[in-house]
């Protein structure tokens, strides 16, 4: 046991969930993209009985599979992380985890499991429409698989449906629909499975290019283009959507995560949003006095239009946050940052005196804390803050990632269009600067992906769960070189995964679909 | 039924090719994960410091809660306390 939690502690224990999720988000979206994708080829050739499809179906079937036994189980080690570092806030919400993760848990080897070996197994085994259902049902389940995880997720970001046990020390969840369907759930999972599906579209237009660039299995190649093309029209303009639902929903929940997004410090109303700009390297805190940005054009009301829903109405910045007293929402006034951290500490200190008078078994005492516990636990995370800094996320990560991920999605759905129009109106096998443009872009469909969870995880700092528990507070008292060591474990792990999947993959590409049933 | 299902699986085993080296990955995988990196670099921590202290479960992350707090805060120590008692005299 350690005497003090050191910043390095916080810092290797942040950086070792967030390398881990990272490199489990990098299969993950693929999975979800390809599912869809060959479901919808093998539909197509269920329908039309033509054999062409069933190759093109199959061929993206085995790079799924790749995708898949590289990418499975990854997700287990931050389950073990939760254990070992995280124990603290592993405890604090273990009741409301459980029910999301164990159904995930469940769904995913159930359905996946049964589903994949029929989809892999059962070409010619099983009749058509069996294979067909069973290679939905596969996608089906890893997407209801993802379902539960971005619940959980979603919780930590905006906690709902649980009561706070002071004699247990944990949250016992008391509405699981208000759990699993909250409105930043639904928005989170809408949002990140699409971009899963304009990954998988983009990985399929790219791979496609590249049949065009060697100027083989050209056929195929266009047939796989054309489906990726306007599926990941569709998942990228639903994606674009769910963001901006999104938005509304952080505005409403996370107001420090939209405007570190933003870097905007002083809010007000009729606020635009910045399209374009360069933040100031100068700007080191909140309160100095140093302009925030080099430069910026900004969108005129349209951040008060995402964030409100009316182009007038009023956003807090950093500052606006840190100082409160603005009017919320509802009508009343917003409380300072100060005032939390205040409520923070008599929810803590009503914590100690409770379970104090339970120990002496004073009923009345116990009732008299549990009540000012009550009413302070809302702010329960603020008394864990020594510095008022803490509470803003770092700015330049936040507003630089989230640009990032929204010109790179906007690209996406030019992208596409271009490729529907070309292909309707010309021979795109002789466009050569269209497929290096198409290879280009699957790197920047992971980095699109990254720079969106950067922005949903990094926003929300110092939270683990917002307004309730810190870092500071969740991460265990351990060494901070046992979590420095497994950090380099897993980089390595990870890493010779990453290039057996992708020698893999490459070499499967290389081979190209089947040239008849036998192969 | 169960037979034919049964060899279902056993037909599809035989006949991977590239199966058999994605499974073998995820063979290895799946051994170094609950055989060496759970067993050996991720130990369940409440468990282990709860016994440790003498203490149950809830009892460890309470005090973890509340001398966290004593860190984060400088007068923490006194502030618990101090509420504790003007809560006492209310």
């Amino acid at each position: 046991m350690i005497e003090s939690i050191s910043t390095s502690l916080v810092d290797w224990s942040r950086a070792q969930f967030a390398m881990t999720a990272m490199y489990h988000w990098i299969f993950v979206p693929l999975t979800l993209g390809l599912a869809m994708i060959m479901g919808i080829m093998e539909t197509i050739y269920y329908r039309t009985g033509d054999e062409r499809w069933k190759r093109t179906a199959r061929f993206w079937m085995r790079l799924f599979g790749v995708n898949f036994a590289i990418g499975v189980a990854t997700g287990l080690i931050l389950e073990f992380q939760f254990g070992t570092n995280w124990s603290n806030y592993s405890w604090f919400v273990g009741d409301i985890f459980g029910a999301p993760l164990a159904i995930e848990g469940i769904l995913a080897f159930f359905m996946e499991a049964t589903f994949i070996a029929v989809m892999f197994f059962g070409w010619g085994k099983v009749s058509k429409g069996f294979h067909l259902a069973s290679t939905w049902l596969t996608g089906l389940g890893a997407t209801i698989s993802a379902w539960w995880i971005l619940v959980a997720n979603a919780w930590m970001q905006h906690p709902v449906g649980m009561t706070f046990n002071p004699d247990t020390m944990r949250n016992e969840m008391t509405d699981f629909l208000a759990v699993a369907t909250s409105q930043t759930a639904v928005v989170k999972f809408f949002h990140t499975v699409m971009s899963g599906w304009v990954l998988g579209a983009l990985f399929v237009a790219g791979v496609g290019c590249y049949f065009l660039l060697k100027k083989r299995d050209t056929e195929f190649a266009l047939r796989s283009i054309k489906v990726a093309a306007g599926f990941g029209l569709v998942a990228s303009l639903i994606a674009a959507a769910t963001g901006d639902s999104s938005g509304y929903d952080i505005a409403k929940h996370q107001p420090m995560k939209l405007a570190a997004v933003e870097g905007l410090y002083e809010g007000g109303t009729g606020v635009g949003l910045t399209a374009v700009g360069v933040l100031n390297p100068d700007k080191k805190s909140f309160d100095d006095s140093e302009d925030p940005f080099l430069f910026k054009i900004d969108l005129p009301n349209m951040l008060s239009l995402l964030a409100t829903r009316q182009m007038d109405g009023y956003v807090p910045g950093i500052n606006d946050l840190i100082e409160g007293g603005y009017t919320l929402p509802d009508g009343t006034t917003a409380l300072s940052a100060d005032e939390k951290i205040e409520r923070g500490r008599m929810a803590i200190a009503s914590l100690s005196a409770y379970r104090q008078a339970v120990k002496d078994k004073d009923t009345v005492e116990a009732r008299t804390h549990l009540n000012a516990l009550e009413d302070n636990m809302p702010y329960f995370g603020y008394g864990y803050i020594k510095d008022k800094g803490e509470l803003v996320p770092n700015v330049p990560l936040n507003f630089y990632s989230f640009r990032i991920m929204v010109i790179l999605g906007g690209l996406f759905i030019f992208y596409f269009l271009l490729v529907l129009i070309l292909m309707r109106k010309s021979d795109i096998t002789r466009m050569k600067w269209l497929h290096y443009v198409s290879l280009a872009l699957i790197p920047l469909g992971y980095i699109a992906g990254q720079a969106g969870w950067v922005v949903a995880e990094t926003g929300r700092q110092p939270w683990t769960i917002q307004d309730m528990l810190p870092v500071s507070a969740a991460i265990s008292g351990i060494e901070t070189s046992s979590v420095r060591t497994t950090f380099f474990i897993f980089l390595a792990i990870f890493t010779v995964m990453l290039a057996a999947g992708v020698t893999i993959m490459c070499k499967e590409i290389k081979k190209g679909p089947e040239t008849s049933e036998k192969e | 039924m169960i037979k034919k299902i049964f060899q279902f699986y056993v037909d599809g085993f035989r006949q991977m090719r590239l199966g058999k080296i994605l499974w073998a990955i995820i063979g290895i995988k799946l051994f170094v994960m609950f055989a060496i990196l759970k067993l050996f670099f991720f130990p369940d921590t409440i468990s282990e410091q709860s016994e440790l202290r003498g203490v149950g479960k809830s009892e460890f992350v309470a005090d973890e809660f509340l001398e966290r707090s004593t860190l984060a805060v400088n007068d923490t120590t006194e502030t618990v306390h101090g509420d504790k008692t003007k809560l006492k005299h209310e």
